[in-house]
């Protein structure tokens, strides 16, 4: 086995540019699933009227649908259904916008939920009103709860980030097969983007396990 | 949640017209760009045309799943134990293996397993064959971290009875300590299968065969994607569904048995 590590270097604008739309895409993705994520969640937490069943809805769809699926879903049949036609980067924006937001509602759900009733009870008791009830009192506790598993959200739209390349979008993966049946150097453009990709995966994971480990041993 | 949903509803009504009202925008501006006129047209007898196809291909997607969560499981229970009782080299070296499969996404490793692997092995695998490996290998990585955390939940006092009672080490793994701890992994375990049935669908970038790649196939011969498509979310979602719900079963039965022997 012969392998030239010298060609990463020499195609290595193209792999940082990969590398950054890798980060920009989870980014957005993050920030506008938060967005929607929140209102789902808003909506779940009424238990009746049309938005809960709404959220209930989009939460339990989003969810269960594979994103391979709901990628090429939009992207090969959201021109003949709707009068908008997304490009394969808006595409890629808003499919994981949707997977990020549902499973952030559900996220921000079990964590106001995990609040125990006594801080509602107290929060009343002392008299804050309603709004300062939820900004005081439930919604920093709700948050520290959220930590872990918003940090494992993030591993998991890094990892959904790769499916975006079947449609065309230039992120790590794309690259490194466009590079790769350039020149025949697969195994490494393959191996540096596997590095790449643990690189932003694993702190993520690594800082849920550690908060969770924390709070446990607070609780216990 | 009680006390949430009691303030809500005394303190505002407000909330539940500000909340229709925003239901009912989102709802409008999805419906304001949908063209009526395509899905007046759709055709979905496309999918009774094909519908052999269809059922081999589920049939195929789920062969796959089964058998790397099979496969996964034998060899993720193989690495727990070595986890926890190997000596340090041995440990070190699994520990990287699972945390290398578990921080990198399916298709980093599906296609570095179909066209980097080769380069290292010489020994050229068909697409099929690349799909059931990297599948393999991540559900190994993820399923001897979950059978892990299952063993060391089983009390250490099955250990020392094992021990006491003089049973061969193989007895009292076999007999006593993996039937405990698979009984108490069985909820995650479901969670994972059913991620890795979802996850499945990725094997279509490398045209595998399983029920996506024949999506696409028939979506392009047909030039039907609309409907296709939307047929094969809707399998996958029921299937997904009925697994999740089967594994909440589970758990309930599973637990109120362990309840009741406590």
């Amino acid at each position: 086995m012969n392998s030239d590590w010298s060609i990463l270097y020499q195609y290595r604008y193209e792999i940082l540019g990969g590398l950054w739309t890798t980060i920009a895409l989870v980014g957005l993705a993050l920030v506008s699933g938060y967005i929607v994520g929140a209102l789902a969640c808003c909506g779940k937490l009424m238990r009746t009227g049309p938005l809960y069943w709404l959220s209930t809805f989009y939460i339990n769809t989003f969810r269960a649908l594979p994103e391979t699926v709901l990628v090429f879903w939009i992207y090969f049949c959201g021109p003949f259904i709707f009068t908008a036609a997304p490009s394969a980067w808006q595409t890629g924006v808003i499919s994981m916008s949707l997977v990020a937001g549902a499973y952030f509602a559900e996220i921000a759900r079990a964590g106001i939920q995990s609040v125990s009733r006594g801080q509602w009870e107290a929060a009343r008791a002392v008299g804050l009103s309603e709004f300062w009830v939820w900004i005081d009192v439930i919604i920093p506790q709700a948050v520290r709860a959220m930590l872990p598993s918003s940090a494992l959200l993030v591993t998991q739209l890094v990892k959904m980030s790769g499916l975006v390349s079947a449609i065309g979008v230039t992120e790590l993966i794309y690259q490194a097969q466009t590079l790769g049946s350039l020149s025949f150097r697969y195994f490494e453009f393959f191996t540096a983007v596997a590095v790449l990709y643990f690189i932003l995966i694993f702190p993520f994971s690594m800082a849920s396990r550690f908060i969770e480990a924390h709070m446990r041993q607070q609780i216990g | 949640m009680l006390a949430s949903k009691k303030a809500l509803r005394q303190s505002l009504p407000w909330s539940y017209i500000i909340s229709t009202v925003i239901a009912l925008a989102v709802i409008a501006t999805v419906l304001n760009f949908v063209n009526f006129k395509a899905i007046a047209a759709l055709d979905f007898t496309v999918v009774y045309q094909y519908r052999y196809t269809f059922l081999w291909a589920i049939g195929t997607t789920l062969g796959i799943t089964s058998t790397a969560i099979v496969i996964g499981l034998i060899v993720g229970i193989v690495l727990a134990v070595l986890i926890i009782q190997g000596p340090r080299p041995v440990r070190m070296v699994v520990t990287a293996y699972v945390e290398i499969w578990r921080n990198t996404p399916l298709i980093v490793q599906l296609f570095w397993v179909h066209f980097a692997m080769p380069v290292v092995t010489g020994v050229n695998t068909t697409a099929l064959q690349s799909g059931l490996i990297a599948m393999t290998m991540q559900s190994a990585a993820y399923l001897t971290d979950i059978a892990r955390t299952g063993i060391l939940a089983v009390p250490k006092g099955q250990y020392e009875a094992a021990e006491a009672l003089g049973l061969p080490t193989w007895s009292k793994w076999v007999d006593i300590i993996l039937p405990q701890a698979l009984r108490i992994v069985i909820p995650p375990l479901a969670t994972i299968a059913v991620g890795f049935f979802k996850a499945s669908a990725i094997l279509s970038l490398l045209s595998v065969g399983e029920l996506m790649t024949q999506t696409k196939n028939i979506a392009t011969y047909t030039h039907k994607p609309i409907e296709v498509m939307t047929f094969v979310g809707l399998v996958y979602w029921a299937l997904g569904y009925s697994f999740g719900s089967l594994a909440y079963k589970l758990e309930d039965i599973l637990g109120s048995d362990q309840r009741a022997r406590r």
